[in-house]
């Protein structure tokens, strides 16, 4: 039978938060089926349904790439690959971190009205995340048949960076999630925040055209250019450091620890806080 | 009927910090932190239930009843699992069935059957639970072929049967009713009060909150009355409505 009880139960209450977390992360069936319905629902009376965005996105691949690679004086073959799988992978940092500050809000009426873990939300809403960033790899497949670059094995290390990644967005969308909620000023913070790190990461611009410029000590101190290039350099064939690994998880599990923290603490407030 | 489900509460308190725009901004934290300003510091709070102590076990029919706003609704969420108390311990015994805020997780543009499993997704079931009940739920509604259109075509009627039919088609031992729910026509709300009615019947504990004296009177068989979220009287049904009604008629 059931059982539920509040107050001390067994277990410390990081112990709990991650039972929790793990007991739900495994729920794919539950968060994944969500996901794929809201994709569906969202798109339910166009033709090519989610393709929409990757077709923005692809149009402001074609001309901002083509654009900046004569404005740079770069050889279009090389930066228009980087610039796209840079722009793909960003989007689904930029999106994710919105609507993760944006979740318990969001879902509001659901928190209030079922019993559900808090962390359902932000699982579902990473995997609808990642069901559109699927769809944009038809880009940088379409740019490899056009332009192809060389294919390697260490492509395959774009999926323990991709991890990497999406275990800092989880965590960092806990973590703004329950900030927003309390204090409702934070999301508004976080859409201009994302738009001033944009140009501070290497997406329109390459590590090459500010070597030994005042510029270039940004790509190694800024958490998004090393998450980013964990995912992009694999996917293109380009060579990957292992001081940016050893920050990529670094970032990983601070993230993690501060956000287990704020869910152990603080999931069963945010209900109050909406 | 399930025997060994049980409820116990003791000492629950509840209370809400009303933010304010000024408490929500972090500017105004800000603000007051440079200007070392103490006087707005502290945030204002509801307190919407207070020492709240019961013992419910199998076989009890528990009625809440209190005027607006006591904590009728708020008891309920803390029984369910929606608020976890501010002070004291909840232990529950028992699988709950919620039945309020039945819509939520409902969507207007998916069609009934994707929301048979949006819904049953929404409050936990697995998959393949879901996919096992669905004839069955959709039999209960008498939508037939419309359960494949979307959602946004239905008329409220039809809305309310899909939405009655998916909610019950779960099971617990402890059921927890906001007002008794009454449903469509009256060809199917003959049904769904029978349906309700041997829900109640098969539960271990029903807690139902109502106005309806009549209801109390036939469905319960243990009462307490709310007032202003503390327990100020617990006992046989006939005696606290009596209180209660006693109460509002002073």
């Amino acid at each position: 039978m059931q059982h539920r009880k509040t107050g001390r139960g067994r277990g410390s209450r990081i112990q709990l938060a991650t039972r929790e977390i793990l007991a739900q992360a495994t729920r794919l069936d539950r968060w994944g089926t969500l996901a794929l319905m809201d994709i569906s629902l969202r798109y339910r009376r166009t033709v090519i349904g989610p393709l929409w965005i990757t077709l923005t996105l692809a149009a402001t691949i074609a001309s901002v790439g083509t654009v900046y690679a004569a404005l740079f004086k770069q050889d279009i073959s090389s930066f228009l690959p980087t610039f796209a799988v840079g722009l793909i992978v960003w989007t689904l940092i930029a999106t994710t971190l919105q609507e993760g500050s944006n979740i318990f809000v969001a879902s509001g009426h659901l928190i209030k009205a079922v019993p559900a873990p808090l962390v359902v939300h932000v699982l579902q809403m990473i995997a609808r995340n990642v069901l559109i960033f699927a769809h944009h790899l038809v880009i940088v497949v379409l740019l490899y048949t056009v332009m192809p670059w060389q294919l390697h094995w260490t492509m395959l290390l774009a999926l323990p960076g991709f991890a990497i990644l999406l275990t800092v967005l989880l965590g960092g969308s806990v973590i703004l999630g329950m900030l927003c909620a309390r204090f409702r000023d934070i999301g508004s913070a976080i859409v201009s925040g994302l738009q001033f790190v944009f140009f501070l990461t290497p997406i329109i611009w390459t590590e090459d055209t500010v070597r030994g410029t005042a510029f270039s000590w940004l790509t190694r101190v800024n958490p998004f250019a090393t998450l980013l290039d964990l995912v992009r350099r694999p996917l293109l064939s380009q060579p990957t450091d292992p001081e940016q690994w050893l920050l990529g998880v670094i970032y990983a599990i601070v993230v993690t620890v501060v956000g287990l923290f704020c869910y152990a603490r603080y999931r069963h407030r945010v209900a109050y806080w909406l | 009927m399930s025997l060994a489900a049980h409820i116990l509460l003791r000492n629950v308190a509840v209370t809400f910090p009303v933010l304010s725009f000024r408490d929500r901004s972090l500017r105004s934290r800000f603000v007051n932190a440079v200007t070392l300003r103490r006087t707005a510091a502290v945030p204002r709070i509801v307190s919407a239930l207070s020492d709240v102590s019961l013992d419910i076990r199998a076989g009890d029919r528990l009625a809440i009843v209190g005027a607006n706003g006591a904590g009728k609704t708020t008891l309920l969420r803390v029984l369910a699992g929606i608020y976890h108390p501010t002070a004291g311990s909840v232990d529950v015994h028992g699988r709950c069935l919620s039945l309020f805020d039945l819509q939520a997780g409902f969507d207007e543009e998916a069609t009934g059957y994707e929301n048979i499993m949006r819904r049953g997704l929404v409050i936990g079931a697995r998959r393949a639970e879901i996919d096992a009940r669905r004839a069955e739920i959709a039999e209960f509604t008498e939508l037939g072929d419309r359960l494949d259109l979307p959602l946004r075509t239905y008329s409220s009627g039809m809305m309310l049967r899909l939405i009655f039919a998916v909610a019950t088609a779960v099971e617990g031992e402890i059921v927890l009713l906001d007002e008794w729910i009454g449903v469509g026509d009256q060809q199917f709300r003959k049904k769904a009060r029978q349906r309700l009615d041997e829900i109640v019947a098969r539960a271990g504990i029903l807690v139902l909150a109502s106005h309806d004296v009549d209801l109390i009177k036939s469905t319960c068989n243990r009462a307490i009355l709310l007032e202003a979220g503390r327990i100020t009287a617990a006992g046989s049904t006939d005696e606290i409505l009596s209180r209660y009604l006693g109460g509002a008629k002073a």
